[in-house]
């Protein structure tokens, strides 16, 4: 029996290269892009155990379950972490860092989750990226959720580590990922004596090993369904054009906002703010007395493939 | 609270669409149900 998932050719090194350029191409950038052989969770905790350790002072914006997450692991690595939560149905203003900074000018790190799918918000990254810059910190991205339907531009925007994943807007396998590295972050990860090494979260191995190589030789056996599966949705990407991508995420968006209160049956967009909406997906609050996950349930009855998910995160109460 | 997600050949009015008119005919049949709690069923 023949499968098309089965008995491949294994994938070069020059074909694993080529996909790394087009992505690196998708991110407008020309800094190092290692694509890493796992969910997005690999490269984001990867990313900070590499960079962060005693020593470190980092802001670490909660805008939702992810920036939750990435704080533990930078107290987990011994970094002081100085969380800035804002209310998950808002955005982090660019002042609000600023004043960050002001109060804790000795911050070294910056995390930051660019849309959050779980809660709808997006946050104003090229802003940011601006006051890090000048402050001459590290600035880390979680851009899973905004490859494809919003710009992420990790070099114009001087973010050193931007982690993405297809499994999104990209409409690609959730199987692989990849980050791209700034000098300055792969110089901070060299310093760290935590940094992983000998590792499936080590970037440096990577980088020792692959990038640096000249990227001539595999130091394990790829993913093959996973990387052919990334490079066919980029290639999609290109075919479609990404300006249009994302167009048409933002229209869903803006119709799904619109709709939603065109309905008159006491749904309400959870992100107040238009402008802090992710176009990636849109969440929604339901009438008092109303259960998501019963309401999700029988919408789903009438088509089980319709995008529609309960049980977002609001915002703890305290 | 609901995600209506947009992700990637998802990212459609027609998806959109269909989705709200199925959100829109399960609450309208939740409403159904509350009004018969509250009133006793037909």
């Amino acid at each position: 029996m023949t499968h098309p998932f089965l008995d491949l050719a294994p994938l070069s090194a020059a074909h694993f290269a080529s996909i790394e350029d087009r992505v690196a191409r998708l991110l407008g950038t020309e800094q190092d892009v290692v694509i890493m052989q796992g969910e997005a969770l690999l490269p984001l905790e990867g990313a900070i155990r590499s960079t962060a350790g005693p020593g470190t002072v980092a802001l670490n914006v909660v805008t939702g379950p992810y920036g939750q997450t990435f704080g533990n692991w930078l107290r987990d690595c011994g970094a002081e972490v100085i969380d800035l939560a804002v209310p998950f149905h808002t955005a982090v203003t660019a002042d609000q860092i600023r004043e960050a900074f002001a109060e804790h000018p000795e911050i070294d790190f910056v995390s930051l989750v660019h849309a959050e799918a779980a809660t709808g918000n997006t946050n104003p990254v090229a802003e940011i990226g601006e006051i890090v810059r000048a402050h001459g910190a590290i600035f880390y991205l979680d851009a899973v959720a905004s490859i494809g339907a919003e710009p992420v531009l990790p070099q114009a925007w001087g973010v050193d580590l931007c982690v993405i994943g297809a499994q999104k807007a990209m409409g690609g396998p959730a199987g692989v990922s990849a980050v791209s590295v700034s000098a300055r972050a792969w110089a901070r990860m060299t310093a760290n004596p935590g940094a992983p090494r000998r590792s499936y979260l080590s970037l440096l191995d990577w980088k020792d090993r692959w990038t640096d190589a000249g990227r001539t030789a595999l130091p394990h056996a790829p993913a093959q369904l996973e990387m052919l599966a990334l490079e066919a949705c980029v290639e999609r990407i290109e075919s479609e054009g990404l300006d249009v991508l994302m167009r048409r995420h933002a229209t869903a968006a803006a119709a799904t906002r619109a709709g939603a209160l065109a309905l008159g049956g006491g749904l309400e967009p959870y992100v107040h703010d238009a402008g802090e909406a992710a176009p990636v997906a849109t969440t929604l609050r339901t009438p008092p007395g109303v259960v998501a996950s019963e309401l999700v349930a029988r919408a789903l009855t009438s088509d089980p493939t319709l995008p529609l998910a309960a049980g977002g995160v609001p915002w703890p109460r305290r | 609270m609901i995600r209506v997600n947009h992700y990637g050949m998802d990212a459609t009015i027609g998806a959109v669409q269909n989705s709200l008119a199925a959100l829109g005919a399960a609450l309208t049949e939740q409403g159904c149900r509350w009004i018969w709690r509250a009133r006793g069923p037909p």
